[in-house]
């Protein structure tokens, strides 16, 4: 069997990324030396202030931390008042009130198989209010160190909102819900432009083969890697949206082929898709469809 | 996401298993630069007409079943082989893993440990997941769009992921 057609891109990309990584270490080799002149510069300067501005900067994630850990966000949206779940703390309102199309005659859009996504979601004909609570808890995932806690948070932030635009599709397979959360996540991260994140730090392959080729043995694929200012790696995340969690064997193997440090925490955000309920009820002039949907993340440090 | 198809029996080479890929009518063509044996990474393939890859390596069955993560799964056997699927958010890598696992468990007798779902499919199932996903590719593509569209709108940043690619790559 001959060699497959693939795109010749794609083929040479571990090259392109290469040559790509060159100019940026490049670039990195003269904001080291920068930093390092500042770094001189600042070691210089009074330890009582150095102290002291290292308590604040604490006393700052501490707040941020505490704030996340209770789940409470004062500018969260809430379920608006007459929803069965008036009220309670949503993680979007965005949505709410966006039309759908109008199904006078059948109450389960999920039953609606002869309509495309697209038109239920956008359909002109009558509203759907939509609305989805994601619940986070983030256990024992804080490492103390502030810029992988505050990345942790972050990311966080972004899986419930990339799986909250995912729970707007009705009758998702749990396959098919993975895929998307994954998809949606990716392209979340990417365009977040978190610090130490860079675009191809989302679902970055990684080869212990020094020339390695696209699919070349011993490599591997992460969902998204956090990096110090000289570019090591300082965490991986695995988004998971199955059941099961990561396995041993798998987080070795992270370790390993991406030749990050064996201490290197490795943080899961394992969203769980709760069970979706919809409700219908009618209001003087039209009717309505109430979908909703609970997930979880439950973050992890391993 | 991950699969595992677990199994007493291997197959001997890639063209085995495009074989038995082609035997269920799957629109889907593995690579072969990379011996069976020796698999332990991205495997590229086809899927129709677009390209997408997903992870692939020999596991020991035995240590994948002693597992904590695993713990609740009836694995019914003591299998002796297990193939590990792993890929991330390229909408048609989801479809080619299930079309290749599941024609793998088939052609070898085995099952397939779904983790998506958190049970073991049998083979008739395994296929019927598997062509599920190769039909809905369509409505894949569709929510895609619906997906990338509100990512776009609510991050309110440039479009920098390859301007819809719905394999998820954005530019080399």
């Amino acid at each position: 069997m001959s060699r497959l057609p693939f795109d010749s891109s794609k083929a040479t990309r571990q090259s392109s990324d290469k040559a790509r990584h060159s100019e940026e270490w490049e670039h990195l080799s003269d904001e080291i030396s920068r930093r390092r002149s500042a770094r001189l510069l600042f070691d210089a300067n009074s330890a009582a202030a150095l102290a002291h501005k290292l308590r604040l900067t604490d006393v700052a994630t501490q707040h941020r931390i505490a704030l996340h850990r209770s789940h409470f966000d004062p500018n969260q949206p809430r379920v608006a008042a007459g929803h069965p779940d008036g009220g309670q703390w949503t993680s979007e309102g965005k949505y709410a009130g966006r039309t759908a199309t109008a199904d006078s005659t059948n109450s389960s859009i999920s039953s609606r198989s002869d309509l495309s996504w697209n038109d239920l979601i956008t359909g002109p004909t009558g509203p759907e209010v939509h609305h989805t609570a994601t619940r986070v808890d983030i256990g024992d995932a804080l490492t103390g160190i502030s810029t992988i806690d505050e990345t942790t948070v972050a990311l966080t932030n972004i899986l419930a909102r990339a799986a909250d635009t995912v729970n707007y599709l009705p009758g998702l397979s749990p396959q098919t819900y993975g895929t998307l959360v994954h998809t949606a996540f990716a392209a979340a991260v990417r365009v977040a432009r978190l610090p130490g994140i860079g675009f191809w730090d989302v679902e970055t392959t990684f080869s212990l083969e020094a020339d390695a080729r696209y699919g070349s043995k011993d490599s591997i694929r992460t969902d998204v890697v956090l990096r110090n200012e000289v570019g090591e790696i300082i965490a991986i995340y695995d988004v998971k949206t199955g059941e099961s969690d990561l396995s041993r064997k798998r987080i070795n193997e992270l370790l390993a082929k991406t030749r990050a440090a064996p201490s290197t925490p490795i943080i899961q955000l394992h969203l769980i898709r709760g069970p979706s309920r919809k409700a219908e009820r009618i209001e003087p002039n039209s009717r309505v469809r109430q979908a909703s949907a609970q997930t979880q993340i439950n973050v992890r440090r391993i | 996401m991950e699969l595992f198809v677990l199994s007493d029996r291997r197959l001997g080479s890639i063209a085995e298993w495009q074989r038995a890929i082609d035997a269920e009518g799957f629109p889907l063509r593995l690579s072969d630069e990379t011996p069976f044996d020796e698999l332990d990474g991205i495997l590229p393939v086809q899927v129709a007409d677009k390209q997408a890859d997903f992870e692939c390596a020999h596991w020991d069955a035995r240590e994948l079943m002693d597992e904590d993560e695993y713990a609740d799964i009836d694995f019914s056997q003591p299998w002796a082989h297990a193939l590990s699927f792993r890929w991330g958010g390229n909408i048609y890598s989801t479809p080619a893993a299930y079309m290749a696992a599941a024609a793998y468990a088939k052609a070898t007798g085995g099952v397939m440990l779904d983790c998506e779902e958190g049970k073991i499919l049998a083979v008739p199932r395994a296929i019927e997941v598997a062509r599920d996903l190769e039909k809905d590719v369509p409505k894949m593509e569709e929510a895609f769009r619906f997906v990338m569209e509100r990512i776009k709108a609510e991050f309110s940043g440039p479009d920098r992921n390859g301007g819809g690619d719905p394999s998820g790559r954005g530019r080399p």
